[in-house]
């Protein structure tokens, strides 16, 4: 068998999982009730077969495009684990001071470095979507110890 | 003729007009922030109003719902974001123009095309009321079986060159739809043991996570290597500067997009009209139908008719859905299901007493319909001009630290529920996943609002009918049905013309 270059492990990679996530559909609608895993079923099936059809078809293809070169994929993971802190602390913190930090930290992700623009910018606007949200129209949006 | 002059006399009251241009400057706003929408927004104000005239509340109601829908189109423009549901689909046009420097041409277009939709549903709720509610509840379970198979008929245009890409994503959405409890047994899918899961994912902070999670996602994934990708917005902003600007379109455009608005407008007339069809289903039907009569135009890239078409679609959605609540006193959808509870309030009701016992009100509703939408032409046309004036000169690094802070507030005030915001996080990873892959977007949503319509409708239809006989027997049903493998042929009958008009041109220049 002939050796499977980077670029096509990763175009095949997404077919896969789809095969992958279809059988596990399939298996988990044969398992319920008729009228409940009905759809399911159907559906599994069809990602299932969808998926090998796309196999088969990025297998052959002759000129595999590595779509992550040039990406940032490390950047992209910090970035989903400073939402997913942001998430986990909004209980915690507050919605206010987890925020502010929140944008703060999309901007020194993205490369921007003039604190003194930032801060108020981050500070100000979370403020007026605080205000717009809370006291305009009521969404009860954790304060913890800035409740008021 | 005197009934719609008692409707007209409401509108003597300043206080009547003042209330609807501050109805139609909060729709405006409440579209624009991602996550809110028109529901939310009347929910809230529908106990403030209880103290007011029944003219004046209803007037303000109406001018928020006629508004939420274009103010959504202006994050969806400006950030890929869209502010509501139903500017999803000019989310990619219309950022796209955004992209090339086009960012208030866009926005013109979008006010535009919503202004001749509201319009035009105004006049047919004005005109004919009585008769298409009627025609409206002829739908049952098998009509809308087929309308929702209609629907995902749409998918298949939609597809283009990536047609099993579009079928993936497709899947995903049907098994998003299935997650939750079934709308048939009870029972519960895919839940995984969590509370949040019973009801589902809903759609609001779906999109959120796949439009603007995913465009910061995006922005990050640019950073250092292609830094070029993250300035590319200002730089194109200072090359256009002189030549976009907010203005209604020029008659030239106007003749191009005439046919767009027209039947964009009909089809949102009808799917609004039609009880809980939707505005979802409406934007994608309509751009379907402009790209199946436009082939040669590249939708998604920015092109006008991307935008004119679901914009137009979804405010003919807003007073046509008002048509069997305000002739039959059935509510069309969740917005028109609150204006009869503001009916309630004011101790007004529904359906043909309303026209009988107070035509003032009824009159003064379908009246003000029609004036919200004169007034917010020229409204949202100012407010776009003064936002986006001010917004595109900002860092994109430093918009990206504000467009979040909405992003995740708007996830959450969905439902006050922190478990949206993961919804969101989760989301904006699969709308990454799919940009990186070349897989598209719009099918998984689209199958998303219809999975649990087709499923509902199928299990009911087989019930009621004993068989798929009952697709065939009903002429509603056969007529969908019809269209929809029309639908599903086409392209399949463009790609046969192409090769038969290549082969035509091959024999012709052989011969010369």
């Amino acid at each position: 068998m002939k050796r499977m270059s980077k670029d096509r492990c990763i175009s095949l990679l997404m077919p896969a999982l789809f095969i992958a996530f279809g059988l596990w559909m399939l298996i988990e609608g044969l398992q319920m009730k008729t009228m409940l895993g009905k759809l399911p079923s159907i559906v599994g099936a069809l990602t299932a077969g969808l998926g090998v059809i796309q196999f088969i078809m990025d297998y052959f293809d002759p000129s595999p495009a590595n779509r992550f070169a040039n990406s940032n994929v490390l950047q992209v993971c910090i970035g989903l684990a400073g939402l997913a802190i942001y998430a986990f602390l909004m209980k915690r913190i507050g919605y206010i001071i987890d925020t502010i930090f929140l944008s703060l930290f999309v901007m020194f992700q993205l490369g921007y470095r003039n604190w003194k623009v930032a801060v108020p910018v981050a500070i100000g606007f979370t403020l007026i979507v605080f205000c717009a949200f809370k006291l305009l129209l009521r969404v009860n949006l954790p304060m913890v110890f800035l409740n008021f | 003729m005197s009934d719609i002059l008692l409707g007209l006399q409401q509108f003597a009251d300043p206080i009547v007009i003042v209330a609807l241009i501050g109805g139609v400057l909060l729709g405006l706003t409440v579209g624009a922030l991602p996550g809110l929408n028109d529901v939310i927004t009347i929910s809230v104000l529908i106990p403030l109003t209880f103290g007011m005239k029944p003219a004046v509340a209803l007037a303000l109601l109406i001018g928020v719902y006629s508004s939420s829908a274009t103010g959504g189109s202006i994050p969806a423009v400006m950030f890929e974001i869209p502010g509501t549901a139903s500017a999803m689909l000019t989310a990619a046009d219309g950022h796209s123009m955004s992209k090339q420097g086009k960012t208030k041409e866009a926005l013109s277009l979008c006010m535009t095309s919503s202004f001749i939709g509201g319009i035009s549903a105004a006049l047919v709720l004005l005109f004919f009321a009585p008769t298409l509610a009627h025609w409206a509840l002829k739908f049952g379970a098998p009509e809308y079986f087929m309308l929702a198979v209609l629907g995902m008929s749409s998918i298949v245009g939609m597809a283009g060159k990536n047609a099993v890409k579009s079928f993936l994503a497709m899947c995903l959405g049907l098994w998003i739809a299935c997650i939750g409890m079934s709308p048939t047994t009870g029972g519960l899918r895919f839940t995984f043991g969590s509370i949040n899961l019973i009801d589902g994912i809903p759609l609001v902070p779906q999109m959120i996570g796949l439009f603007g999670i995913c465009s910061i996602l995006k922005l990050m994934d640019a950073v250092g290597k292609k830094a070029k990708d993250v300035s590319q917005l200002d730089t194109s902003i200072v090359e256009n500067e002189g030549k976009d600007r907010i203005a209604l379109p020029n008659r030239k455009m106007c003749k191009r997009l005439l046919p767009t608005w027209l039947s964009s407008s009909a089809i949102g007339n009808l799917m609004g009209i039609i009880p809980g069809a939707g505005m979802s289903m409406a934007i994608f039907m309509a751009y379907d139908a402009t790209k199946k009569r436009c082939p040669k135009l590249d939708f998604g890239s920015g092109v006008p008719e991307g935008i004119a078409a679901p914009e137009a679609a979804n405010n003919a959605v807003i007073a046509s859905s008002m048509v069997p609540l305000m002739a039959l006193g059935i509510p069309g959808n969740g917005t028109s299901a609150l204006f009869l509870g503001a009916l309630t309030i004011h101790g007004l009701r529904a359906g043909s007493q309303l026209f009988d016992k107070t035509p003032d009100i009824a009159y003064m509703m379908i009246l003000g319909f029609i004036f919200a939408n004169i007034l917010m032409l020229p409204m949202a046309l100012l407010f776009c001009k003064h936002l986006a004036t001010k917004v595109l000169k900002v860092n994109p690094k430093l918009l990206a630290g504000c467009i979040v802070v909405l992003c995740v507030t708007g996830s959450f005030a969905y439902a006050n529920n922190l478990f949206h915001v993961g919804v969101t996080i989760v989301f904006g990873l699969i709308g990454y996943l799919f940009w990186k892959f070349g897989l598209p977007q719009a099918p998984l949503i689209l199958t998303t609002v219809l999975g649990n319509m087709i499923e509902t409708n199928y299990i009911s239809s087989m019930v009621y009918g004993q068989g798929v006989g009952i697709f065939v027997t009903r002429p509603i049903c056969l007529a969908l049905l019809i269209v929809s493998a029309i639908f599903m042929l086409m392209p399949i009958i463009q790609i046969i013309k192409k090769r038969l008009l290549a082969k035509k041109v091959a024999g012709e220049v052989q011969d010369s």
